[in-house]
């Protein structure tokens, strides 16, 4: 089966500065791609560019971006939009940010729908938000369409952010380290659901983290970045157990262990 | 265990939550209930919990920054007597400042933006009258040697300088007026693993040179069962268990501890 996102020879640059330096990258259809790398290797910028929402200065040199067969790069805004929210959905760190502070969270979802599903009338919009929210685990789904977005925690408003990406049925996930700043507790429950949903909706994700635990515990394959370059690629396990990169076996064992027993103090 | 340099005594935080039209509160809520929590000297105590437990807001009345506090909250400074920071005058809260630091998580914001970062380091000795003229500018270098910082950068901006770096800056600039109680809010938690690991062997360092203590708040159980020496978990402001860390993580005696380390095993390679 062909690839559901192939990224091929991508290069970004900030004025003379590389920031992507050939990035080669696949995500087949219901596969879950762990993109690792730490600050500043390139793993958002290239989530980025596949959306074609680059920040400003910061331009695509070379390089294919391809979903689903067609070549995204070089569409114009209306031709993207689609993809954007659409069979392509984002999900990143800070959900507090991504939603309107006056709008109420179930509006915002709706509105995934009214843009992306046109087919389902207005007056079955509210059932197919509350259907949605309760999917992701809020328990009280009227009460949270109902809220704003400072009403409700963290791990609630990232669960809301998910439920907003599956809203247009999204064919691929791209997740920009949206547990990072989450509890351990919460970030482990938002991973069940998340490989709960991909195996019921054969939904395929990139994963991008700088953070090893949570990539091993969803994802099938990982990508290693550094400096905007690839370098290294495989299973989990192959990466985790035995990794070929000294920039890989870096961040392994800079990984924090839970160390249990031994006097305290630093190692 | 050795002597204590912080000690909270039934210490309780509330927050004003909601307020009538006039200003006034109108109800309360508790972020922090009755502590009993002990800080040993040169050492590091960790204090654990999730979102809402009520760890930052102990630390900001251990830095004078809550006002709704009561119970006791006990200072000894080396060579000085107790002190009570919950009733402490005004003017003596400048004295205390020079000896308690605060670093918190972004950093970033925390420097301003539109001074040269040798400023930003050597502000403390400024405003404490510690040093003046020329020697600031030489202070302040030193500072930046301290933390692995590059002096030569002294003249930059802090947005020259990436997440890790500035989180140096916060932490060189905590250090100017060799503070003898460092209290760090989540201060690894932006940080990448690589960058993360960095700064807990700079933080150790500073600590077996100097003695400094650390009071380390952290929702993060393996980056803390591998740095503090003690660990308190807190949970809804009550104070969950407390002992020495690889004890605690090894037989953790309360449910919710279980769990906490539970979650995050879950979360381990």
């Amino acid at each position: 089966m062909p690839p559901l996102l192939e990224i091929r020879g991508l290069r970004l640059a900030a004025g003379d500065r590389i920031l992507v330096d050939g990035l080669d990258l696949e995500v087949g259809p219901g596969e879950a791609v762990g993109l690792l790398g730490p600050s500043g290797s390139g793993k958002s910028l290239t989530a980025a560019a596949v959306l074609g929402l680059l920040p400003p200065g910061v331009e695509r040199r070379s390089g294919s971006i391809r979903f689903a067969g067609r070549e995204l790069t070089g569409l114009d805004e209306r031709s993207l939009r689609p993809f954007r929210g659409g069979r392509i959905a984002l999900v990143f760190q800070e959900a507090a940010a991504a939603f309107n502070p006056v709008l109420r969270v179930g509006a915002q979802v709706a509105e995934v729908i009214e843009i992306h599903r046109p087919e389902i009338p207005r007056r079955e919009r509210r059932e197919e938000v509350l259907r949605l929210l309760a999917e992701v685990g809020l328990d009280e789904p009227e009460r949270v369409a109902r809220s704003f977005p400072h009403e409700l925690s963290g791990g609630m408003l990232q669960r809301c952010l998910i439920a907003q990406a599956l809203a247009g049925e999204p064919e691929l996930l791209l997740a920009d380290e949206p547990t990072t700043a989450l509890d351990v507790t919460v970030q482990a429950r938002i991973l069940d659901l998340v490989s709960s949903l991909r195996a019921r909706r054969g939904l395929s994700l990139l994963w991008i983290s700088h953070d090893l635990g949570v990539l091993a515990r969803i994802c099938d394959r990982l990508v290693v970045i550094r400096d905007g370059r690839r370098v290294e690629e495989g299973t989990v396990e192959e990466v985790l157990h035995r990794p070929r990169a000294e920039a890989t076996r870096e961040l392994i064992a800079a990984v924090p262990r839970l160390r249990r027993g031994g006097s305290g103090g630093p190692e | 265990m050795s002597e204590a340099i912080l000690e909270a005594r039934g210490l309780s935080v509330r927050y004003p939550d909601g307020h009538t039209w006039f200003g006034a509160v109108r109800s309360w809520r508790t972020a922090v209930d009755r502590l009993d929590l002990v800080v040993p000297r040169g050492r590091t105590l960790a204090l654990v919990g999730e979102s809402g437990c009520g760890k930052s807001s102990l630390a900001r009345a251990v830095v004078g920054l809550q006002a709704a506090a009561s119970g006791r909250l006990l200072f000894r400074p080396r060579g000085g007597p107790e002190q009570d920071l919950l009733a402490l005058p005004p003017r003596a809260w400048k004295e205390v400042r020079r000896r308690i630091a605060l670093v918190f998580q972004d950093n970033g914001s925390a420097l301003d933006p539109r001074m040269r970062v040798w400023r930003s380091v050597a502000e403390p000795l400024a405003v404490h009258g510690l040093a003046r003229g020329r020697e600031l500018r030489r202070r302040a270098e030193e500072l930046m040697a301290r933390v692995a910082l590059d002096p030569a950068a002294a003249d930059r901006f802090p947005d020259e300088f990436s997440g890790g770096q500035r989180q140096r800056l916060g932490i060189a600039r905590a250090l100017a007026t060799g503070p003898e109680l460092l209290v760090c809010d989540e201060i690894v938690s932006a940080l990448d693993v690589l960058v993360q690991r960095r700064i807990l062997d700079l933080l150790a360092e500073i600590q077996r040179r100097d003695g400094v203590s650390i009071l380390f708040i952290s929702h993060d159980l393996a980056v803390v069962s591998g740095f503090a020496h003690r660990t308190a978990v807190m949970r809804r402001g009550r104070l969950v268990e407390e002992g020495p860390t690889g004890e605690l993580f090894a037989r953790p005696r309360a449910a919710y501890t279980r769990e906490l380390i539970a979650a995050a095993a879950t979360l381990e390679t």
